[in-house]
């Protein structure tokens, strides 16, 4: 006994004598006893009458000069609707997602704060500071240094040595017999850093 | 001597084709404002492969050229489809449609007899997807021979007989319209569950 299930899958086949004889026998007595079969079977018939009935508005005399003198030349538009969509569609995708990933990420993209105006400056002059701001930090900072001069050592004497002492010191053949003679208070070359 | 011939044969081709290929577009539901573009691409590309593929050979087999004109058509039509948001399978199909509620097949000989039958049906062919879509055009509509059908598509003589078939089947439900579709559900619900009980 054959399924429906099965009967209908072959419908198609059945309706265009494509099975073999025992075959198409077989779905035949199913589609006479069995009602929904047989609906379907009616629906997929009244589907291709339906279908061989309908026609297309046509080719236009104008279209088919075009269309003769299209295949002869040969040639390429480059502004067709069709390519210029295409063209958009795979510019705008990845400068969209670049787009929302720095703007998801900043810190990922510093670059994009210079389109931002009303964003915060000191973002600016932290990533371009030779572009604006770099002269008052530094006109700033050699104040700061110039005020604290006086009361600061050099860094030579940071390291326990100022130029003087580094020659006085450094310099034995000469100033040996001066180191003798130094006072006793002066700092030497042997004073501990 | 020899092109001159090869370009009246393609002239010749292209004009015993070019209705063929606009019902193709047309029946797949590219709009009839784009068909014309896309018609003008498909034989602007022909022209190109019918010089590379024949050159200046002329006589050849018309079925040969009738299979890449064809298959040059389905490319640009499944690329035109992808540009169609509602082709592209994403999200609700919001399309509109006159008449959707109308039961094409119950009410076919009163609907033979208006004047737009034919738009109210090819829009109702839109509704299938386009796999079940491109066997049903080429063989309902286009009355190409099966194999001919199967080699245009690239698929294979099994899977395209289905693929008829189940488009032809979808096509019906679709032809019925969403309030038959709705009640033959729910009939379909009822008898599931009297077999379950």
């Amino acid at each position: 006994m054959m399924s429906c299930f099965f009967c209908q899958s072959l419908l198609s086949d059945y309706i265009e004598a494509l099975l073999p004889a025992g075959r198409h026998d077989e779905i035949k007595g199913h589609v006479e006893g069995c009602l929904p079969c047989r609906g379907i079977e009616k629906e997929v018939r009244q589907v291709r009458e339906i279908l061989a009935m309908v026609t297309s508005p046509g080719v236009s005399h104008e279209l088919s000069l075009r269309v003769a003198e299209a295949s002869l030349s040969g040639k390429r538009t480059w502004l067709s609707s069709a390519k210029v969509s295409r063209a958009t569609l795979t510019t705008l995708v990845p400068i969209l997602l670049i787009l929302g990933l720095a703007v998801t990420f900043p810190s990922v993209f510093p670059w994009i704060s210079r389109f931002q105006p009303n964003r915060d400056e000191s973002h600016f002059v932290r990533y371009f500071p030779m572009l604006q701001g770099a002269p008052e930090i530094v006109e700033e900072q050699s104040a700061w240094l110039q005020a604290r001069e006086p009361y600061m050592r050099s860094l030579w004497e940071e390291g326990g040595l100022s130029p003087e002492e580094f020659e006085k010191t450094f310099t034995p053949t000469r100033n040996a017999p001066a180191k003798a003679e130094a006072p006793a208070g002066e700092p030497t070359g042997d004073v501990e850093p | 001597m020899a092109a001159r011939k090869s370009s009246s044969d393609l002239r010749e081709f292209v004009k015993e084709n070019e209705r063929r290929i606009y019902d193709f577009c047309y029946f797949m539901g590219v709009a009839p404002k784009d068909c014309d573009d896309l018609l003008l691409e498909i034989f602007r590309d022909f022209g190109d492969s019918h010089k590379k593929l024949w050159g200046a050979e002329a006589g050849n087999n018309p079925f040969e050229k009738q299979l890449v004109l064809f298959q040059l058509a389905r490319g640009h039509i499944e690329r035109h489809g992808l540009m169609n948001p509602a082709e592209s399978g994403l999200g609700r199909d919001t399309r509109y449609f006159p008449k959707i509620e109308t039961d094409l097949i119950s009410e076919w000989n009163k609907l033979k007899g208006e004047r737009d039958w034919a738009q109210t049906i090819v829009d109702r062919l839109k509704l299938l997807e386009p796999d079940f879509r491109f066997p049903l055009v080429l063989r309902d509509l286009l009355k190409f021979e099966d194999e001919e059908s199967a080699q245009i598509l690239g698929l294979r003589w099994g899977v395209y007989r289905q693929r008829l078939h189940r488009g032809r089947r979808e096509c019906a439900e679709k032809f019925h319209g969403p309030k038959v579709l709705a009640t033959s559900d729910s009939r379909r619900k009822e008898t599931t569950r009297e077999t379950v009980l």
